[in-house]
């Protein structure tokens, strides 16, 4: 189980059986989602239904206040909650990456960073998921990324975003990179 | 055409060749990541000659979209 520091996001995370597929990782990870909901007090007769936003966030009809995200990848998965802002986590696996898509959605900072770092497999992934969570906190798809227009600057090992209202935290579990993005009220 | 995007998916995504036709929803039916979507798409544009732009990736839903994209691309 990995932590992340600011109180306002509840977040679990665990490992299934090597080779998992899409399914048994999704189920994983709703199933964390439904025990962070069990153990914040969310009672599901409350919760009311499952619902999307126009651009494909979920959320619960009767908990407009609670912002859910879940993220799984190989054999990893993770849930988090919060009642103080709209949030949006997601994870990769570090591994080679793709000096094209790098090319396609990362800011000359971001490149410059990358081309000078001494891990840079995973300072991309890193980058990557930092956006990936802007956007599911945003609530648009996916790919809208690059429309999302945040720089990331990790020098000194710490985070700062262009978007200055939203906080961001990531963790390393392994060979995972887990980013988390919590847009406040 | 529809082989050639059929094969580049089969490098990220583990189902049946013959299951994806132009209707299948990449994301939604295939459940595939946005970087392996974006990773993917950057081989195809190196493999045809092709750039496609973020505002047409946005609108790529189905095999379909992709395909009609390269041949749109390929045209010009």
């Amino acid at each position: 189980m990995h932590q992340i520091q600011d109180e306002r996001i509840k977040l679990a995370t665990c490992r299934l059986p090597e080779g998992a597929d899409w399914r048994r990782q999704h189920e994983g990870a709703y199933n964390l989602l439904n025990g962070l909901l069990c153990e914040q007090g969310f009672e599901s007769a409350s919760l009311g239904e499952l619902s999307r936003e126009a651009f494909g966030k979920p959320y619960y009809t009767g908990a407009p206040k609670l912002s859910f995200s879940v993220t799984h990848t190989n054999d990893f998965c993770a849930a988090a909650i919060s009642t103080c802002g709209r949030l949006g986590i997601d994870a990769e696996r570090i591994r080679g990456f793709s000096q094209k898509s790098a090319i396609r959605v990362l800011s000359a900072l971001e490149l410059s960073f990358l081309r000078e770092s001494s891990a840079p497999e995973a300072d991309f992934f890193t980058l990557w998921t930092l956006k990936e969570s802007y956007s599911k906190a945003l609530g648009g798809r996916l790919l809208d990324m690059p429309a999302c227009g945040v720089v990331f600057d990790l020098r000194g090992g710490k985070i700062k975003a262009s978007a200055d209202s939203a906080f961001f935290e990531c963790c390393l579990c392994e060979d995972i990179v887990l980013s988390v993005c919590l847009l406040p009220r | 055409m529809l082989n050639t995007i059929r094969k580049a998916l089969l490098e990220y995504v583990e189902v049946e060749e013959e299951s994806i036709t132009e209707d299948t929803e990449i994301l939604q039916d295939l459940h595939m990541n946005s970087y392996d979507f974006v990773t993917m798409v950057g081989e195809i544009e190196e493999k045809f000659g092709i750039e496609i732009p973020d505002e047409e990736l946005r609108e790529i839903v189905t095999v379909g979209d992709v395909i009609k994209c390269i041949k749109s691309k390929m045209n010009e």
